[in-house]
């Protein structure tokens, strides 16, 4: 995922936040903060989303994550507010350079908001050393739609891996209680047997809505046939009101479809609408 | 380690211990259907790839906290939070039925810890999943946490290969020499720390599990 823009090397603690807010049947921007080097473009509206739906890119014209980056961005979604974030394309996590490379998302939908948060893939680079984390809190009625993916890449085909992973995922109720925790924590040296011959890892989180009905659309969308070249599995658990999607892909432009077809599949199920093309 | 609790080792880790264990593949059946699983190469490299690392990161460090807990207030909450970790599925519901299964069986031979845990599931308050009863068996027994652990470790991979073994994909003789390498595995992990947090990342088997469903005809619960 891209978090900011012209990224410089070395240590930063850059703190961005954006917070929609639903008024008179639109959701529009109630308060940003986005310092260098986050960008964002406006908030527009796309034809046959859910109504009044915001749309933001989160925009990257640097070369990637490097070592000591520290970015965070905290996303909330007022009661009753539709938000659509994703990011302008995948972001590229240099090598480390002895440091680790953080990013950090918050995320708050309020009382029946619909939020769907969906960034492009990271790509790590050799040597390149990720600890991310998405924290997201659901309140009454709300929805939640959160994809996250990774692949790895050696620009200099050297067949160096990178050096470690660190995702943790964390989805609450507004109460506390964890609905879903996925931490994951794997090095580059393990990743080719890990992800067993499709080295690139998605996974689509949804909250809110009828369990079964994500669970079934999610299944019909990605759980194809196991020679394909996205191989996927889908679980629910309706007792919390989650569903995820994982599913290992052959390259890049299988996953960027996966988590096209996932998101899709998660809007329909979530709001009885097919869900618009977003153009990168 | 003491004699006694070499045999209680024994016991528990015995594949005769009705721990329901043998309902269970972890994903093999679906990738031996889906012809992802030909050879006893395959089922070794799966073992020692994904189930193995699983276990180590992940069902570990629920048994050792398990095996700390101050009481049952707090092996509930551990229990709570391995539930809400636990994000296959079949995988999940494998670890309630075969952790209820053990507290079952280990309360009968009269073990109070147990009976008291049983209880609580029963009454729903619990969800009794596996590496958390084997960490408060092994408190409730005095069994040192590095017995618990081989035990632990050492049923999760008979329990993989006998699954094999039934899928046709292995032969038994040919599992046990594939034992005797993935428990240098296991020993090489177990003298590792144990994480700081658990985690898991063994994505293949956890999607095969997850694929139980398609299966036009199933030999295992999950």
């Amino acid at each position: 995922m891209t978090l900011a823009g012209a990224i410089e090397p070395r240590a930063r603690r850059v703190a961005a936040t954006l917070r929609f807010r639903a008024t008179a049947g639109r959701t529009w921007i109630a308060g940003q903060l986005t310092p260098h080097p986050f960008h964002v473009t406006r908030p527009f509206r796309v034809e046959g989303d859910p109504a009044g739906m915001a749309t933001l890119y989160l925009q990257s014209s640097s070369g990637g994550l490097y070592g000591d980056d520290d970015l965070s961005l905290a996303i909330t979604a007022e009661a009753g507010a539709a938000a659509h974030v994703t990011t302008q394309a995948s972001a590229v996590v240099h090598h480390a350079r002895g440091g680790e490379t953080r990013q950090r998302v918050t995320l708050e939908a309020g009382d029946g908001a619909l939020l769907e948060f969906c960034p492009d893939p990271v790509i790590l680079f050799s040597g390149a050393r990720l600890r991310q984390s998405v924290r997201a809190r659901v309140g009454a009625g709300a929805r939640l739609i959160l994809t996250d993916a990774a692949l790895a890449h050696d620009p200099d085909g050297a067949r160096a891996p990178f050096d470690r992973l660190l995702s943790d995922i964390a989805v609450t109720e507004a109460s506390g209680r964890p609905l879903l925790i996925d931490r994951a924590e794997v090095s580059g040296a393990d990743w080719a047997t890990r992800t067993g011959g499709r080295p690139c890892v998605g996974t689509v989180v949804v909250a809110g809505g009828e369990t079964a009905a994500v669970v079934a659309a999610l299944r019909a969308a990605l759980e194809t046939d196991a020679a394909g070249e996205t191989y996927a599995g889908v679980s629910g658990f309706a007792e919390r009101g989650v569903a995820i999607a994982r599913f290992l892909s052959a390259d890049g432009a299988a996953l960027t479809k996966a988590l096209r077809a996932g998101w899709a599949a998660a809007r329909e199920a979530l709001t009885g609408a097919a869900a618009p093309a977003r153009r990168k | 380690m003491t004699p006694r609790d070499l045999l209680r080792l024994a016991q528990l880790s015995d594949s005769a211990f009705p721990s329901g264990g043998f309902a269970f593949s972890g994903g093999l059946e679906v990738l031996a259907h889906e012809g992802a699983l030909r050879t006893a190469a395959d089922v070794e490299a799966l073992i020692a790839e994904q189930m193995l690392p699983r276990w180590l990161s992940f069902d570990r460090w629920f048994l050792a906290e398990a095996c700390a807990a101050p009481d049952a207030d707090a092996l509930a909450a551990l229990d709570a939070e391995c539930e809400a970790r636990s994000l296959c599925a079949p995988l999940a519901e494998a670890s309630r039925r075969m952790g209820r299964a053990t507290l079952a069986s280990v309360a009968r031979l009269g073990v109070a810890e147990a009976a008291a845990f049983e209880a609580r599931t029963k009454a729903g308050a619990a969800f009794g999943h596996l590496p958390v009863v084997q960490g408060l068996v092994a408190r409730a027994v005095a069994m040192p946490v590095a017995a618990a652990e081989a035990a632990a470790v050492h049923a999760l991979l008979m329990g993989a290969l006998s699954a094999a073994v039934r899928l046709g994909r292995i032969g038994a003789l040919t599992a046990q020499t594939a034992l005797g390498r993935l428990g240098d595995c296991a020993a090489e992990g177990l003298a590792a720390p144990p994480p700081a947090a658990p985690a898991a990342f063994a994505p293949l088997a956890e999607i095969a599990a997850a694929r139980r469903a398609r299966l036009p005809v199933a030999l295992f619960a999950a």
